[in-house]
């Protein structure tokens, strides 16, 4: 017996009961179940390319019986020197990432989500956390380890809005979240974090991982009573000790800052990339092997969820990725036209 | 409102190269089912055929007595306002009553149709077709009607060669149900089969002349029953998929694949007859698709139910490849049990043949593996019926010896009643 969470006060209730013990919460009352949309077809079949029409409104093609995608499957946003891919995958049947950019004339945003699929729909969760992230981060006037802290509190407050009065397991995510801090030289990147959601800088020189899991197994080696092997034999090694959700133990996230005086990308992003680009100097060798003098940043972005789709595509794949050096082209302001991106921002290092 | 719902159980999952989907869909209909545009039910029109042979004098007329009460009985049965008419069989038909089209019941009518069923004697030959014949001649005139047929015989087809039977039966196709009953143990299961089948009807045995009049009453309440008329089963299956079988397996099999009628390159009408409400039925389908990549989504089939050309939609066949052998190696609970029901239908089948055919030990392998998924599946019908003409050692394991005397309606009853399956769940000890 699981029982309920009651969403106003967090006590957990029997499965039968209509009323919450502790604060006397409504219990009983579903929450009403959205409707399912129409499937608006906006392309031809994805797969036998037959006419729009033949799309019906619960998104089968009537020639080949392909599904097909639905809105959240692949979401790009292209902003020149910075995008975000999101992909489901070819494992799960929804994609419970998020991932959401943002830049203004201060600072440029970008968050990854990675919805807890043990949960109950945790795109819910991780599509509200990562757009009130970003909106925290451009709009607040706090100093930059302030407003990770802000952003993290409230993608908090938006997953626990968004979870039904009446849940299993109420929704959860991960949470990462890079500021960068436009105009000063060098750069200057605030990191910040909870769980094992993951933050990369790739340059020539190397590729640095900025981030450490939240995890189970990363905890018990810096405690250091486990040995490593007993570490990864148990079960638990890879469940994360943070989330955001209406069932988070500790929503502070971890920060860290550094400073770059060179080309390179900063790669924000779920474990559905970086598991299959383990360790660090694979991640390297993916960025090197990925990049392509003159590539479009979304591009690099898209081929790296292919990268991770062709080789199992396991888990959900969301990959933020920002350009350096970024210059005044780098506004999302569209009457900007950017100028020709500079082609040496990672110097070929495929033979490498 | 919807007439109907329905469920479908299936493992969805394919493996890689995977393109074979089987899936049991249950339909039912709902307990306010009735055609479009109407405040009640159709009307009922029903044909009762009934054979007065020669033969139907054997055993000192208690046939042809038994018959005559339990004609008359069924016209007791029948509501005011349910069109009527009988036609008595020989190696000719005769409509006896009302002397052409079609009688409304009512006290007078009923009764002047009992007057004339009483007066009746049986002489003569038996020629199927023929009765057949005029009975699709008399549904002819109330096409929108529930158009239903009892037709009761105690002999083979003897004064009509094979292919008039086919032929005749092949006119009736789509204008009424019949269900068949053979009288005692002379009549043949394959020609009422052939019947039923193409009719939408059940086959029995009335063994006894004393089991007729409930059996009678019972038909007649059923075909009341019936609210929704000519109702199909429509199947979309995507470009390049091939329906391998669309089964009723509850509550008997039948197999409707030959019955398909194709309405577009895609899509095919199974017709399923007339429904009553709050009435359940399963489907067993095996649809081929082409194979798609790990993680694609396709359908297999979409499945609707047409009634007077309107088609709702109620279920979907769906086809997910995963590389997880967790997944796609799993065996659905509905449609292992219903792949088992029919393995038990065609145990029975064969081992009666081969007990015909003197060859006793594939007859008790048969008998034996029917036996024992009776057993298995609680399917308790079956099982008591294959009692009669078994020995049973170890209904686990399937030992079984041949009983030395079976009575032929014994054997007739199982034969013809091997279709019958139990649902899921009914698991017996």
């Amino acid at each position: 017996m699981s029982g309920r969470t009651c969403t106003t006060c967090g006590e957990i209730a029997p499965d039968d009961a209509n009323w919450c013990e502790a604060c006397g919460n409504d219990l009983a009352t579903p929450a009403e179940a959205p409707a399912e949309p129409a499937y608006v077809a906006t392309v031809p079949c994805v797969s036998c390319n037959a006419d729009m029409a033949e799309i019906t409104d619960d998104g089968w093609c009537q020639q080949c019986g392909t599904k097909q995608p639905a809105p959240g499957d692949h979401v790009v946003d292209d902003q020149g020197t910075f995008a975000v891919v999101s992909d489901r995958g070819r494992k799960h049947r929804t994609n419970e990432d998020a991932g959401a950019v943002g830049a203004n004339d201060q600072v440029l945003a970008l968050v990854v989500c990675d919805g807890v699929s043990s949960t109950d729909d945790a795109q819910h969760a991780s599509q509200a956390a990562a757009a009130a992230a970003v909106q925290v981060l451009l709009d607040s006037g706090s100093p930059a380890g302030a407003r990770l802290h802000e952003a993290a509190l409230a993608a908090q407050r938006a997953v626990v809005d968004a979870t039904p009065a009446v849940v299993e397991t109420p929704p959860s995510c991960t949470f990462v979240a890079a500021l960068v801090a436009l105009g000063d030289e060098p750069s200057k990147i605030t990191i910040g974090w909870l769980g094992d959601s993951r933050a990369y800088w790739s340059a020539d020189s190397g590729t640095r991982l900025l981030t450490q899991d939240h995890t189970w197994a990363i905890e018990q080696r810096m405690i250091g009573a486990m040995s490593p092997e007993e570490i990864e034999a148990d079960e638990r090694a890879h469940s994360i000790t943070r989330w955001l959700g209406k069932d988070a133990l500790d929503v502070t996230p971890e920060v860290v800052e550094i400073s770059i005086d060179e080309p390179g990308f900063l790669v924000v992003c779920s474990d559905g990339l970086w598991n299959y680009a383990e360790p660090l100097d694979e991640f390297h060798q993916l960025i090197s092997d990925t990049y392509a003098p003159g590539i479009e940043i979304v591009d690099l972005a898209e081929k790296l969820v292919t990268f991770a789709n062709d080789a199992g595509g396991h888990d959900n794949i969301t990959v933020a990725l920002a350009r350096f050096p970024l210059t005044e082209s780098d506004s999302p302001d569209p009457a900007t036209p950017d100028p020709a991106t500079p082609d040496t921002a990672l110097p070929d290092t495929s033979e490498s | 409102m919807s007439d109907f719902q329905a469920d479908v159980f299936q493992n969805e999952y394919l493996p890689a190269g995977g393109n074979t989907l089987d899936a049991v869909i249950t339909v039912n209909s709902s307990a306010t089912a009735s055609p479009r545009g109407g405040s009640g039910g159709k009307s009922l029109v029903e044909v009762i055929i009934i054979d007065v042979s020669g033969s139907m004098n054997e055993d000192r007329g208690r046939k042809i007595q038994a018959a005559k009460l339990a004609t008359m009985a069924a016209v007791d049965t029948l509501d005011d306002g349910v069109e009527f008419a009988i036609i008595a069989g020989t190696d000719r038909a005769h409509q006896l009553f009302p002397r052409q089209g079609l009688a409304t019941a009512d006290a007078a009518s009923r009764k002047a149709a009992k007057d004339i069923i009483n007066r009746v004697r049986a002489d003569g030959g038996t020629a199927i077709g023929t009765w057949l014949q005029l009975a699709a001649q008399i549904h002819r005139a109330r096409p929108d009607a529930i158009s239903h047929s009892i037709l009761l015989t105690d002999g083979k087809n003897q004064h009509e060669a094979p292919h008039v039977l086919q032929a005749s039966i092949d006119a009736c196709v789509g204008l009424f149900q019949c269900d068949c009953r053979g009288l005692g143990t002379d009549w043949n299961i394959s020609e009422m089969r052939l019947v039923a089948n193409a009719l939408l009807g059940t086959v029995d045995i009335i063994p006894s002349p004393d089991d007729m009049v409930p059996e009678f009453q019972s038909l007649i309440a059923s075909a009341m029953k019936r609210e929704v008329g000519k109702v199909a089963l429509r199947l979309w299956s995507p470009k390049g998929a091939e329906i391998e079988f669309l089964k009723q397996v509850s509550p008997t099999i039948e197999d409707l694949t030959p019955k398909a009628v194709a309405i577009n390159d895609l899509t095919s009408d199974y017709p399923l007859g007339a429904w009553s409400p709050n009435e359940s039925r399963d489907y067993h389908l095996r649809v081929r698709i082409p194979a798609g990549g790990v993680g694609d989504e396709r359908l297999g089939a979409r499945v609707m139910l047409a009634i007077d050309d309107e088609a709702e939609p109620v279920a979907l066949v769906r086809a997910i490849w995963t590389d997880d052998e967790n997944l796609s190696t799993r065996i659905n609970r509905e449609v292992a049990h219903y792949t088992g029901q029919a393995e038990l239908a065609e145990a029975i089948h064969d081992g009666l043949a081969a007990r015909a055919a003197g060859d006793d030990g594939s007859a008790t392998m048969k008998l034996g593996r029917a036996v024992q998924i009776a057993h298995e599946t609680g399917n308790v019908a079956s099982a008591r019926l294959l009692e009669k003409v078994v020995d049973i050692e170890d209904p686990k394991t399937g030992t079984v010896r041949l009983k030395r005397n079976v009575a032929v309606e014994d054997e007739m009853a199982l034969d013809v009643r091997a279709t019958r399956t139990v649902r899921v769940g009914k698991q017996g000890q």
